[in-house]
């Protein structure tokens, strides 16, 4: 097989690889996002529920464990989402130069680099004002 | 002719007897009872169920005497929760005449350390023999803002937490 065209199956295959992670990394991203939040939810019912019935020393301790776990999902959450934008970069870095030495770099907008970069951002902002609501209102409840 | 008028007052004393049998309870039933000597204790609201703590509430309690007797010595008690102070005013009447009304005043106050929740005081009324008892049911609210200021606290332990990790571990590599 010639040299040229050895190379040529070997950066499909790579493009490949690319492709693949890069799905694999939204999937990643998503649960982390849907988690977070639907965790945060839950703890905000629980929280709420226990914050309205009579406060005893028993539900105080559950409350303050609840809010643990919030904040433990949360930084999780945010560090799952910093980690997915950093691999997402590297993906598209290697895909962007992939594309330049074929000569073809010009189909792709950089600029989406920072779309993702805002994106991601976004994301974060949202589980934590859904934490920070499922941790507030059962206190001012209570 | 005489068979004729002895089986006539037969059916007459058979329908006077049935007749007695079947109104005799309900005579009986409409005449005016002696009733016995009766209260009725009767919490005004006022569209009050709740205080804080460290507040102090003043509810009205309206006893009754329902039965046909003037009552005397009408001793009023409360049983309420550990630290409470409820107090009665005035917490014995002299005379209430059959079919009157007394009001009383009963003011609450629960204790400080009151956690919030519901609560139930029972008001006690002793005369003559006669007991009752009523409840006052209140919802006591936290009268502190502690627990929103360990909500603000653990709200700025989480954006502390999340600026810090996004310094940490959000630099972009070049």
């Amino acid at each position: 097989m010639p040299v040229h065209r050895k190379i040529g199956t070997m950066i499909e295959r790579v493009h490949e690889h690319i492709i693949t992670e890069l799905n694999a990394n939204t999937r990643t991203d998503t649960i982390f996002v849907l988690t977070a939040i639907i965790l945060n939810l839950i703890t905000l019912g629980i929280n709420s529920g226990i914050a309205s019935g009579e406060s005893s020393t028993t539900s105080t301790i559950v409350m303050f464990t609840i809010v643990a776990l919030i904040i433990v999902i949360n930084f999780v959450a945010e560090l799952g989402l910093i980690r997915g934008r950093q691999m997402r970069k590297k993906l598209l870095n290697g895909l962007l130069k992939m594309y330049k030495d074929q000569g073809v770099e010009g189909y792709y907008d950089q600029s989406l680099l920072s779309d993702y970069r805002t994106r991601y951002n976004l994301f974060m902002l949202t589980v934590l004002f859904t934490g920070l609501i499922a941790i507030v209102i059962p206190f001012v409840i209570r | 002719m005489g068979m004729k008028m002895k089986r006539n007052i037969g059916w007459i004393l058979l329908l006077a007897v049935s007749a007695t049998m079947v109104l005799m309870p309900a005579a009986v039933l409409a005449q005016p009872q002696p009733e016995k000597d009766d209260l009725i204790l009767n919490i005004v609201y006022d569209n009050f169920n709740s205080l804080k703590v460290g507040e102090q509430r003043t509810l009205y309690l309206e006893v009754r005497n329902t039965g046909y007797n003037d009552l005397s010595n009408i001793r009023l008690s409360t049983e309420s929760p550990e630290g409470w102070t409820v107090e009665i005013k005035p917490a014995v009447i002299d005379k209430l005449a059959a079919g009157d009304v007394q009001t009383v005043d009963v003011t609450l106050k629960p204790a400080e350390n009151t956690s919030k929740g519901n609560y139930n005081i029972a008001v006690i009324a002793d005369a003559a023999g006669i007991r009752r008892v009523s409840g006052i049911y209140v919802r006591v609210e936290s009268g502190s803002l502690l627990w929103v200021w360990v909500a603000v606290g653990l709200a700025v332990v989480l954006i502390m937490g999340f600026v810090l990790i996004f310094l940490r571990f959000g630099r972009e590599e070049k």
